[in-house]
């Protein structure tokens, strides 16, 4: 049954193993993606609002 | 004292009027129950089996219903902020409010359950154990859902989030609840899970009012 | 030392030094105890090669606990010393720790159904981690819930330290609860007795979410920084 320690060799529980570091990659990669397109969205309109305003005592 | 008195009043009048509201909780507690016999089938070893725990499962869901009420009107017509400014301290308030809760949900509820005992053919044995931890219980309920009353003021959809937010935390009341009749049933007596539930029922009481009010504090803020 | 790193600008500035870092650290964690997990880990007798679920899952449930501690933390701090940044840490830290929580109850779950035959069993750990998962939902959606953000903020605050109190009771119930009803048809699984191979996969897992843990909370805090920055701006643009 058990003849290689890799995971190259596994035939039995394959099905419940493989989607176990499946979803993990999923949830933590797509949880990174998320994050960082809103840093980005929120970065840009940062940026585009403080060019707006240059000043601090410009308020009008 | 006195001011406990005069909170009190004013409570129960409130109350008085809103005496639908009671008759809403105690209708659905027994419509609830009433419906498990229909999903499960009319067997009645296993209604007696099942029959505690739906009964509980199903206090907590009616008691939920009237959770949001608890600060709502104060709060939409001004007077929690005059609550919270007067001298008389904001946990005594809250004492009181989870008191009228308790005597307008809890205690239907607890006069209630024998009706429903008796159509889920729950064993007479484990009644009064069974009435006991309702005792114990449902002020638990009213006590930590004023917690979620307070903070779930002004809420976008307050009643779901509350009940959501409540019903995790009273996970605990449940098992022992319901586990104190099966105590008895296996015969170990239920006075290990009576003594826990007392002892939540304290803590519950030492905590919650005053968490609630520093809640009620941040929402008139 | 809190109120020389609670200014935003000094945060800033630190947090991005500190990020690649912690990047490259989680990088490395993340090839080195995958390398041992999926290829240079022992087969479990019994379990054969589904003990390489547990490198995940064990994490995830520590992690799940970590972040929820880290909040409660946060929360507190944020509540007694009025801190704007531990608020936004404890917001940036819930959807991490729900995911965690999240891959604890999946991965349990496809740990349990070859080892326990059912997809879902009312272990006492499950149904705790499950508890764990309602309350970081609670937490989100009533911070969510307010047209005004400061409300949501303080009141999430409290929410977030009542159920940190509750934690431990609720742990302790539904042992208590799962010893009483635990169904005698099922293996019972004591966890493998670990081997020592075992553990070089499983500490650096456990150090590679939690390095991962700290660099995206420092972006997402940083993320929420600007948040805050651009809603004062315009606060002062519309009034100005």
């Amino acid at each position: 049954m058990e003849n290689s320690n890799t995971i190259v060799s596994m035939t039995e529980h394959a099905g419940y193993v493989w989607p176990s570091y499946g979803v993990a990659a999923l949830v933590l990669i797509g949880l990174v993606v998320v994050s960082l397109r809103a840093f980005r969205k929120s970065r840009a309109q940062l940026k585009r609002l403080e060019a707006q305003m240059p000043g601090k005592s410009d308020e009008a | 004292m006195s001011a406990f008195a005069v909170l009190f009043r004013r409570e129960m009048r409130l109350a008085m009027r809103q005496s639908t509201d009671s008759f809403m909780v105690i209708a659905f507690f027994v419509v609830a129950v009433v419906l498990f016999p229909f999903g499960v089938g009319p067997e009645p070893n296993m209604l007696a089996r099942i029959g505690p725990g739906v009964i509980w499962v199903a206090a907590l869901l009616a008691a939920m219903l009237s959770m949001d009420r608890m600060f709502m009107g104060d709060y939409e017509d001004g007077s929690l902020e005059l609550l919270v400014l007067s001298p008389v301290p904001l946990e005594l308030v809250v004492l009181v409010k989870v008191l009228t809760h308790w005597l307008t949900t809890g205690l239907p509820l607890i006069v209630t359950a024998p009706l429903l005992f008796v159509m889920m053919n729950v064993p007479e044995d484990i009644w009064p154990v069974l009435l006991m931890t309702l005792l114990l219980g449902t002020p638990v309920l009213s006590l930590l859902g004023s917690v979620g009353a307070a903070l779930t003021l002004g809420a976008r959809r307050g009643g779901v989030l509350l009940s959501l937010l409540v019903l995790p935390l009273l996970i605990p009341v449940l098992i022992f609840a319901v586990g104190a009749g099966d105590a008895v049933l296996y015969g170990a007596g239920a006075k290990a899970n009576l003594m826990l539930l007392g002892g939540m029922l304290l803590g519950a009481l030492a905590l919650t009012p005053w968490v609630t009010a520093h809640a009620l504090r941040e929402a008139v803020a | 030392m809190l109120h020389y790193f609670a200014n935003p600008t000094r945060f800033q500035r630190l947090s991005r030094r500190v990020e690649p870092w912690l990047l490259t650290a989680m990088l490395v964690c993340f090839g080195a105890g995958l390398y041992f997990a999926l290829f240079s880990s022992p087969v479990d007798y019994q379990q054969g090669h589904t003990v390489r679920i547990m490198y995940i899952h064990v994490p995830a449930a520590w992690m799940a606990l970590f972040c929820y501690t880290a909040m409660a933390v946060a929360a507190a701090v944020a509540m007694i010393w009025k801190h704007a940044l531990a608020d936004v840490a404890a917001k940036a830290t819930a959807p991490i720790g729900a995911a965690f929580t999240f891959l604890a109850l999946v991965t349990g779950s496809l740990w349990g159904k070859p080892m326990w035959g059912t997809w879902w069993v009312w272990d006492a750990r499950l149904t705790s981690v499950l508890v764990l998962f309602f309350l970081y939902l609670g937490y989100m959606a009533l911070r969510d819930a307010f047209d005004e953000p400061g409300r949501g903020a303080r009141a999430s605050a409290i929410l977030v330290l009542v159920g940190f109190v509750n934690v431990p009771i609720i742990k302790f119930s539904v042992d208590w609860w799962n010893t009483l009803h635990q169904p005698s048809s099922v293996l019972r699984m004591d966890g493998p007795t670990i081997h020592a191979d075992m553990l070089t996969p499983l500490f650096l897992m456990a150090a590679a979410f939690q390095f991962y843990y700290f660099w995206l909370v420092l972006v997402r805090i940083r993320r929420e920084l600007m948040v805050n920055r651009t809603r004062a701006l315009r606060h002062r643009q519309a009034s100005g």
